[in-house]
């Protein structure tokens, strides 16, 4: 599984970067006498935060109708599984009629709506069919081990990938140019879900170095307890060690497959931008007045290589959402991807409207920092 | 309209040789995807008439029996024979990202063609689409969609293809947009070809070809996505053969080291993937060297 479109294409990124939307800052609107104008980072910060509430109104509408419009009849479902216990149509018809007053479905779409809205702004994600309880809190209590997941993978996913993207630029058509390369399209090419499984293939069943996949800990271990909600971090907190070394043992198969999915685009694109900075007139001249390699590579070039890794970050994110969906259920891990695909297979829609609804959130917020740090970070677009 | 001063060009840049003139002026890279998509292509024709067992039935030998000299590529636990799944799916597989690609392409390319030739409001809708959509994970709407519907392969293919559409139309108004004023276009406004005809005969052709590179480099990607929504149980429809499903078929069995159920039909992803990939990074870097890069 690769990133979406934009990343995926990051060879022709090296010419054509999408940098986050730029609006040029806008000329300080002409207060009344007497009132100062709004600061100019202050407008724009105030456009750029009524464009992200469009943008999350939006998919909330359209999961809204794709859930309650499209979707199958979710009483059925309830029924399907429980059968309500009715023997007669008369009996079975009151039996739908009761469920759908309780699931709100009574109501009609507009007010369906406002009153979705309405649990919205108060956080209530509605409840799961499933496990009959509220979406928010089914998210939260399993969103740790997805953070622990996704905070070592993102790390180490963006550092190899930086590395290997540089190594490749400086060495151009040398042979560890061509190793990363082929390194990158490979792991580019694979679905990430199939690199799990042969990960587990070759280090667990084969080599027997790895643990199976039985989720966070070892099955009989109990979990360190709650602090940060990283097992890891938080049985070196506590200081029990061997639950340290379990954990650690738990993470590194899924670690590795979720890093080398962000790795690969992540060089390639580092690698088209830092052999154009490598070509640019700043770094002849660089040569030209005598500043070792060393120093041009990762001082000069670097710096211009890295800006558009900021761009793909929030690309990076949302793939690692994608990740965590495919990689989570190899692996056992009890997380939020893991939930996601369950609600998926069970037509559990209140469950994975929840968790399309928390991840736009989570992504929209990263862009948006994002869009601040790269006009931090490139004068260009400050304009 | 007023026109700045018309780049260089007078002379209409599009060359148009045969596949084999072509084929001759293109890279290694090139070639060895167009090489995979050939072999995958003719895969797909040969698995319509002849596949070594029917493709879906059970027991068409041992249970879970290893690849070997009976079945290429093993059995899986109710005796279904791997290779000849894997030759059907290439069918779906290749079909789907053809299917969603081209939708892709031929919409997306249109759209932002007249957004780029065009301009004005219809412009600026344009691009604020594709910041919108660039703005949220799409490709989670996409599944939960696509789940909600619970539809078949058609669902998979017109719900994927707006995934990376606003990036054609981004690409096609960018070209558009630095070519429409050159002097071919001028030279063709000049002699009565209507705005229509300019953009579309004269303009457009000789935009292509980013589009393409980048096509090839999108084609991975959803073969990737087409994969993954399989492997998810999304949009297979019963009696079909897929490689996503196939390999979350065989994700029990891994850890009891029956490895090729998953195996073969990721290494077609793998394999039809990176072909795309050398096709597309080998257009666009051919595509900077006839630039003077």
């Amino acid at each position: 599984m690769a990133l979406t479109p934009t990343v995926a294409e990051a060879s022709a990124a090296a010419t054509s970067y999408q940098h986050p939307p730029a609006s040029p800052g806008p000329p300080a609107p002409p207060g009344r006498a007497g009132t100062r104008a709004l600061p100019g980072w202050l407008a724009r910060a105030g456009r750029q935060l009524a464009g992200s509430l469009a943008v999350l109104l939006s998919v909330v509408t359209v999961t809204f109708l794709v859930t309650r419009v499209l979707a199958p009849d979710p009483v059925s479902l309830f029924l399907g599984s429980s059968g309500g216990g009715a023997s007669s149509a008369d009996a079975q018809a009151a039996e739908m009629a009761k469920i759908r007053a309780r699931l709100g479905l009574d109501e009609s779409i507009p007010a369906q709506y406002l009153h979705f809205l309405g649990q919205l702004v108060h956080g209530d994600l509605g409840r799961s069919f499933q496990t009959g309880r509220p979406v928010s809190s089914d998210l939260w209590s399993r969103l740790p081990a997805t953070a622990e997941l996704a905070v070592y993978s993102l790390l180490l996913g963006i550092v190899g990938g930086i590395v290997a993207g540089v190594v490749s630029a400086v060495r151009r058509g040398r042979a560890a140019d061509v190793a990363s390369r082929l390194v990158t399209i490979g792991a580019l090419a694979m679905p990430q879900f199939w690199i799990g499984l042969m990960l587990l293939w070759i280090f667990h069943t084969k080599l027997h170095l790895a643990p199976g996949p039985a989720g966070r800990l070892p099955i009989g271990t109990d979990p360190p307890g709650h602090l940060t909600g990283f097992y890891l971090v938080d049985s070196i907190l506590r200081g029990r060690w061997s639950t340290a070394a379990d954990a650690t043992r738990q993470l590194v198969l899924p670690v590795l497959t979720l890093a080398a999915g962000l790795a690969a685009p992540i060089s390639k694109v580092v690698r088209a931008s830092m052999v154009e900075a490598l070509a640019a007139d700043y770094t002849r001249t660089a040569i030209a007045a005598g500043f070792g390699r060393r120093r041009i590579w990762f001082v000069y070039a670097l710096k211009n290589g890295l800006l558009p890794v900021l761009t793909m970050l929030a690309n990076v994110v949302a793939f690692t959402f994608v990740g965590s969906i495919l990689v989570e259920g190899v692996f056992g891990w009890p997380g939020i991807g893991n939930y996601a695909v369950k609600a998926i297979g069970d037509s559990d829609f209140p469950a994975v409207q929840g968790f399309v609804l928390y991840a736009t959130v989570l992504y929209v917020v990263i862009y948006e920092l994002l869009a601040v740090a790269y006009r931090r970070a490139d004068p260009r677009v400050r304009s | 309209m007023t026109a700045p001063a018309a780049p260089l060009g007078a002379r209409e840049p599009a060359v148009r040789g045969g596949l084999l003139r072509t084929a001759a002026r293109s890279s290694w890279s090139v070639r060895l995807g167009a090489g995979i998509l050939g072999l995958f292509v003719l895969a797909a024709i040969v698995s319509l008439f002849w596949t070594p067992y029917p493709p879906m039935d059970p027991a068409t030998g041992d249970f879970s029996a290893a690849p070997g000299s009976g079945h290429l590529f093993g059995t899986d636990a109710v005796g279904g024979d791997i290779f000849s799944r894997a030759l059907a799916a290439t069918r779906t597989d290749v079909g789907v990202t053809v299917a969603v690609v081209a939708l892709a392409l031929v919409v997306g390319t249109v759209w932002g063609a007249l957004a780029g030739y065009v301009g004005g409001w219809f412009d600026g809708l344009t691009m604020r689409v594709g910041q919108v959509m660039n703005s949220f994970p799409s490709i989670l709407l996409a599944m939960l969609v696509i789940s909600a519907l619970g539809g078949g392969m058609l669902d998979v293919v017109l719900i994927t293809a707006l995934i990376p559409m606003p990036e054609y139309t981004r690409l096609a108004r960018a070209e558009v947009m630095s070519k429409k004023n050159w002097q071919f276009a001028e030279a063709a406004r000049m002699i009565g070809r209507r705005p229509a005809g300019v953009l579309f005969r004269h303009v457009l052709p000789n935009s292509l070809r980013p589009l393409v590179a980048y096509a090839a480099i999108n084609a991975s990607w959803v073969i990737s996505t087409v994969g993954a929504l399989g492997f998810l149980g999304l949009g297979i429809e019963p009696g079909s053969a897929e490689w996503g499903s196939m390999i979350a078929g065989g994700q029990s069995a891994i850890v009891n080291g029956r490895w090729w159920i998953s195996f073969f039909p990721g290494l077609c992803i793998l394999a039809l993937a990176a072909g795309f990939h050398f096709l597309g990074d080998g257009l666009s870097d051919d595509d900077l060297d006839r630039r003077g890069r």
